[in-house]
């Protein structure tokens, strides 16, 4: 099974990132070339979408925390929303992403900007 | 239910042999959790061995036994790279590609029991999973 990463800009600053398939380590540099080309300036909130990721190894969280890493440094973030169960539990045992950073659904992340944004202006 | 996977040491051979151990156990009716959980588990160890229990160009060729017996999945590993316990690899940077970062927690959560043990120029690593 491979990786699709579809990338998604939108007007508002927001870029979502949709993976689909298994984040392994025959797949990792796929994601890593794909989130490497969003540019942290124009897109300083990005959004993996993991609602159809069925599979995440330790190189694909790898590749999460350095895109978490990257996004960091360059002033953005990286947040990741709907993680399907197995994934949550790879996640969880792991904890190599601060839980802060991982939302189990849309709603909930939605909530989250709703109050970055107006805890900002 | 018992059989016998083997491959050569080299990265491209990994997700073929995983695949296809779990095409075996899906046949024989194990559950979608426990074959995710042994997936990753052998995933993480094969990967680790071939990518760095051997010098370069030392060829070798890694076994996985898998048995089924008594309400439980036993995975033997064994190979004939250089010594390493998994159980004793220090946590390390996550930065790090090598077992140890990430791939032991994940070894220890999945699994039920492990044992290590060295047979003469073998590593030999035995899983448990139960399947209740």
């Amino acid at each position: 099974m491979s990786l699709t990463v579809e990338v998604l800009r939108s007007d508002n600053g927001n870029c979502r990132i949709e993976l689909s398939g298994r984040l392994d380590t025959a797949t990792t540099l796929e994601f890593d070339q794909k989130i490497e080309s969003v540019d942290c300036s124009a897109h300083p909130v990005q959004i993996v979408d993991l609602s159809a990721l069925d599979y995440i190894s330790s190189a694909g969280l790898r590749s999460l925390f350095k895109a978490k890493k990257r996004a960091h440094a360059a002033g953005a973030q990286l947040l990741l929303v709907n993680p399907q169960p197995q994934v949550r539990k790879v996640f969880d045992i792991v904890k190599a992403l601060p839980k802060e950073s991982v939302f189990t659904s849309d709603q909930e992340l939605d909530a989250y900007l709703d109050k970055m944004q107006r805890t900002s202006s | 239910m018992h059989r016998v996977f083997t491959l050569a040491n080299e990265c491209s051979q990994v997700e073929p042999i995983l695949n296809e151990m779990v095409a075996h156990l899906e046949e024989q009716g194990v559950g979608e959790e426990i074959l995710h959980d042994l997936r990753l588990v052998s995933e993480e160890l094969l990967l680790n061995t071939v990518s760095y229990g051997y010098e370069n160009g030392v060829k070798d060729r890694l076994s996985v036994s898998v048995t089924r017996e008594g309400g439980s999945l036993i995975f033997e590993f064994r190979d004939e790279a250089c010594a390493f316990n998994p159980l004793e690899a220090e946590e390390r940077d996550p930065e790090c590609d090598r077992l140890g970062g990430w791939g032991i927690p994940l070894l220890k959560e999945l699994t039920d029991a492990i044992e290590y043990r060295r047979e003469g120029k073998q590593n030999v690593l035995i899983l448990r999973k139960n399947e209740r």
